[in-house]
């Protein structure tokens, strides 16, 4: 286990991996990793080792949409954070916010309904659009995203308390009363109530400037065009042809986003370094292994949206010569079992702490990778939230289904079998379903879990889907939803406790298509305690408000978490490395530069 | 086979030998053919293995479905070689690979065994009705047998196997996923092969002179297909099935390969191998051990299969 996270707090902690990793088979997972792997957070560069060259970062997929009014996906973060500036986003190296395009923080009126944003001057826009700028482009940026046109997936969630803010979308993009523009340089927000998040996903990159006059034209079709004629705000574009369309020239669907300087861009307005002159990300790389001896042969300088497997991690960090400049991030997620609380057999409380008992965490790590991947998790906030609410919810200490080294406790799950309900123990029931994903590693986990569930006379009938069809067919739906989700997990939009907890495990989130609680859980009092932590602007209040919310939630076992998720980055000799600690350790091009 | 030799003797048999029966006849070519009396061997083995596989499970291994965790690596989790104590070493969850290779044996030879009975069936009677009849059953039968051969056998039985492998299964319930599913693909496709040979050797033989002399008797077509014909399609019938056999093993494996066959976490040949595949660097034991199982069991089959044609086909002995 990463021991460094519980003691110390790092808020964004990204563990270094040097020397060698453990040896091979048996032995006390701990010590072996305690043994093996150092932590120390990567330097953040704060000079260009050499100015020019390309950087060339490789992927198996595409962005899930080029238009950053769109984008939803980490790996579109990768592309949108050095071409689109958002009001805040995360300082380098940490998943602390700093101003942007924001001249300064958001300033929230004491009623915590109005929030003033003043922009950053001299911020001009790529070509073809050139001019500087304002705060009216912030304003129609925002507006946008509420329109079926560009359909942005999280603008109602963070955005929907703003004043006039639509409650059904509108086909195009439509003024908000709620937004302010006093003048060029000054953003107001009315919202309806307090919001406690509202600053935080101000760094969402729905904030970032789009020209409503270049744009318009654009995001007045069905589906929005504006994405492949995006201009930038950052130091990069996506290479463009002189009419502004990067469609066939900077961005070739699963093959290629190339991103060129943006000759509009001054240094002085911005915290990025920008030191290559040109950045490839190069699309369509399905075999890991391969990715990462490229990256080690110099060919490539890091890993986009695919990691190098445990075996390729394993020879990497036990070879003396290779390159050791491989990060693990921990991606703020957990990934987690979802039981199903409306349908026998866990609708019985009982039933599901027994289940929480008999899963063996240490064997379900293991098939993901082991101490490598990550931290055992007892609860759902991450350990990369320190302060802001892992430790409220007790830390690591927290763990109310304990067992030795995590491997499960049998006989406390058959105690909670009998209170169930089930004579000796054993349950007698008909088989319940799990759908889980076809290929490893999900696949194993799921085996895992099957193996587990027989040692308390759950026998289960698995349906092996994709990784996609598990989620749109079957767990996201309500009424499809099997017994068990052996492979769901979520990722926080940022560091906010809530982000954690609130779309996953309340009640009022329950959808019937593309619903999010898995667990279906709909809990009266840790709803209630949600919407009182959603308006608690008090930062410290809040952050021990969600820590009780997630203990709360924890102890309902609808939902068994077992992993807080590192993520590993390789990056080649060739460049001077540097993370996006707040997107999963994904690669910074705007710091890193080619030694 | 008493009934059926004492017929095909008017085929089988010559004047001098007149004491043997077809069977002892065709033992005693068989026996002569090395080759196929040790791939006879192997299949014994196999048979005998997949047969006690629990019990030399529990005597030299671990159950198929048991994961042992602390065989894998802590930091990494991969999977351990072999050692004494996982002969063929485990898999990422840590499951014995010997022993998931053993019981993969029993699954590959049930759909083996019942999915070739199956198919030979199907195909012996729709052949047999076909060829007998001829007219418009047999336009229907034969034009059936031609638009499913038409299709590409692994996509057709890719298409069947993942309709039966969500949910309930397909067919109402009928056919359950997994092993089900795998053997209605396989005779779904099969039986065409054998009822078109089958179709062919009873379009001759309804004009043979013993078949006029029992209509000429009076027996009904019930009575002549099955005492006069099938006797006689006991060869083809034997030769195709033996050769089948490896198809099918190969077929189910291409399924299970392919995500859509046996249900994990029961063992299979087949996804063993898919889930080995993009591990082989590190983990060579995983894929090694059971595709060695299934080359040599389908180089078994077919070498048997050869043996056996050999043995009943005293044509292609002469030539």
């Amino acid at each position: 286990m990463l021991r460094a996270f519980g003691a110390a707090a790092l808020v964004g902690a990204t563990i270094l991996v040097a020397g060698c990793g453990g040896s091979s088979s048996s032995g006390e997972s701990e010590s072996q990793t305690a043994a093996g792997i150092s932590t120390a957070p990567p330097p953040t560069p704060t000079a260009c080792e050499t100015k020019g060259g390309t950087l060339k970062i490789l992927s198996a997929g595409d962005v899930d949409h080029i238009d950053p009014g769109q984008g939803y996906y980490s790996f579109t973060y990768e592309i949108t954070r050095p071409t689109q500036r958002a009001l805040l986003s995360a300082k380098p190296g940490t998943v602390e916010l700093q101003p942007d395009l924001a001249a300064g923080m958001p300033q929230v009126s004491k009623d915590g309904k109005t929030v003033t944003v003043k922009i950053r001057q001299g911020v001009h826009f790529s070509p073809p659009v050139n001019r500087e700028v304002t705060s009216a482009d912030v304003k129609y940026a925002i507006e946008r995203g509420f329109a079926t046109s560009v359909a942005n997936g999280y603008a109602a969630a963070y955005f929907g308390v703003i004043q006039g803010a639509p409650k059904t979308a509108p086909q195009f993009p439509e003024p908000i009363s709620g937004i302010e523009t006093p003048d060029p340089s000054t953003l107001v927000f009315h919202l309806t109530q307090p919001e406690a998040v509202f600053v935080t996903a101000l760094s969402m990159p729905l904030t970032a400037p789009v020209p409503e006059d270049y744009a318009k034209q654009y995001d007045d079709q069905t589906l929005s065009t504006y994405g492949l004629h995006q201009v930038a705000s950052g130091p990069y574009m996506i290479k463009s042809n002189a009419a502004g369309s990067i469609n066939g020239v900077g961005y070739k669907p699963n093959r290629l986003i190339d991103l060129v300087r943006n000759p509009n861009w001054d240094s002085s307005t911005d915290y990025r370094l920008a030191c290559a002159d040109e950045v490839r990300f190069e699309e369509g790389f399905q075999d890991p292994t391969v990715v990462a001896k490229t990256i080690l042969s110099g060919s490539a300088d890091a890993n986009g949206d695919i990691p190098p497997p445990p075996a390729e991690l394993r020879s990497i960090l036990s070879s003396s010569t290779e390159s050791k400049e491989l990060f693990f991030t921990p991606t703020g997620g957990a990934r987690y079992i979802a039981l199903n609380t409306t349908e026998p057999p866990f609708d019985n409380a009982n039933a599901r702490k027994a289940v929480a008992y008999v899963l063996d965490r240490n064997a379900l790590r293991l098939t993901r990778g082991g101490a490598v991947d990550g931290t055992i998790a007892t609860h759902f906030i991450d350990p990369s939230f320190g302060d802001k609410g892992f430790e409220q919810a007790g830390g690591t200490g927290f763990n109310p289904f304990p067992s030795p080294d995590f491997s499960g406790d049998v006989t406390k799950a058959k105690e909670l079998m009998k209170a169930a309900g089930y004579a000796d123990g054993m349950y007698t029931g008909p088989q319940v379903t799990v759908v889980a994903d076809n290929v490893p590693p999900g696949s194993d986990t799921a085996k895992v879990v099957a193996a587990d569930l027989a040692k308390i006379g759950i026998k289960s009938r698995i349906i092996s889907v994709t990784h996609a069809t598990m989620y749109t067919k079957y767990c996201n739906v309500p009424k499809n939803e099997p017994n068990i989700c052996p492979n769901v997990g979520w990722l926080p939009d940022f560091h906010e406790p809530q982000a954690i907890l609130d779309v996953p495990f309340n009640g009022k989130n329950i959808i019937p298509s593309n619903n999010s609680n898995w667990p279906l859980l709909n809990d009266p009092a840790i709803n209630a305690a949600m919407d009182r932590a959603e308006k608690t602007l008090d930062p410290s209040k809040r952050y021990e408000q969600w820590g009780k919310i997630d203990q709360q939630v924890t102890e309902t076992a609808s939902a068994i978490p077992w992993l807080w998720e590192d993520y590993p980055t390789l990056f080649s000799s060739r460049v001077v490395p540097a993370l996006m600690v707040d997107n999963e350790g994904a690669p910074d091009v705007d710091f890193m530069s080619v030694r | 086979m008493g009934a059926a030799g004492a017929v095909a003797g008017l085929e089988w048999t010559d004047a001098e030998v007149r004491s043997r029966t077809p069977w002892q006849l065709f033992w005693e070519r068989f026996r002569e053919d090395r080759v196929a009396m040790v791939a006879l061997g192997f299949v014994a083995f196999e048979v005998l293995v997949a047969l006690f596989a629990p019990l030399i499970v529990h005597a030299f291994a671990h159950p198929p479905n048991a994961q042992y965790p602390g065989a894998l690596d802590p930091v990494f989790g991969t999977p351990t070689g072999p050692s004494r104590r996982f002969l063929f070493g485990v898999d990422p969850v840590g499951e014995d690979v010997f022993s998931r290779v053993l019981f993969g044996a029993r699954v590959s030879l049930e759909v083996a065994l019942i999915a070739t009975a199956l198919s030979v069936t199907f195909g012996v009677v729709f052949g047999m009705v076909a060829g007998y009849y001829r007219g418009a059953v047999d336009t229907v039968i034969s034009r059936l047998i031609d638009v499913t051969l038409a299709f590409p056998i692994l996509l057709l039985a890719l298409g069947i196997a993942s309709a039966c492998s969500l949910g309930g299964g397909c067919a109402g319930g009928l056919i359950k996923p997994g092993l089900g599913t795998v053997i209605v693909a396989i005779v779904v496709i099969n039986w065409t092969y054998i009822g078109r040979v089958i179709r062919g050797q009873v379009l001759s033989l309804r004009e043979k002179e013993f078949v006029e002399a029992a209509r000429a008797s009076g027996a009904g077509d019930v009575s002549i297909l099955f005492r006069e014909i099938l006797p006689n399609l006991v060869a083809p019938i034997v030769v195709y099935s033996t050769l089948v056999i490896p198809q099918n093993i190969l077929l189910e494996a291409a399924l299970s390969y392919l995500g859509v066959g046996i249900n994990p976490p029961q063992a299979s040949w087949g996804e063993m191998i898919a889930e080995a595949t993009p591990i082989f660097n590190t983990a060579w034991w995983y894929f090694t051990f059971p595709g060695a199982a299934l080359v040599l069991t389908v180089l078994a089959f077919n070498l048997l299969g050869d043996g056996v044609r050999d043995a009943l086909d005293p044509r292609l002995d002469q030539s």
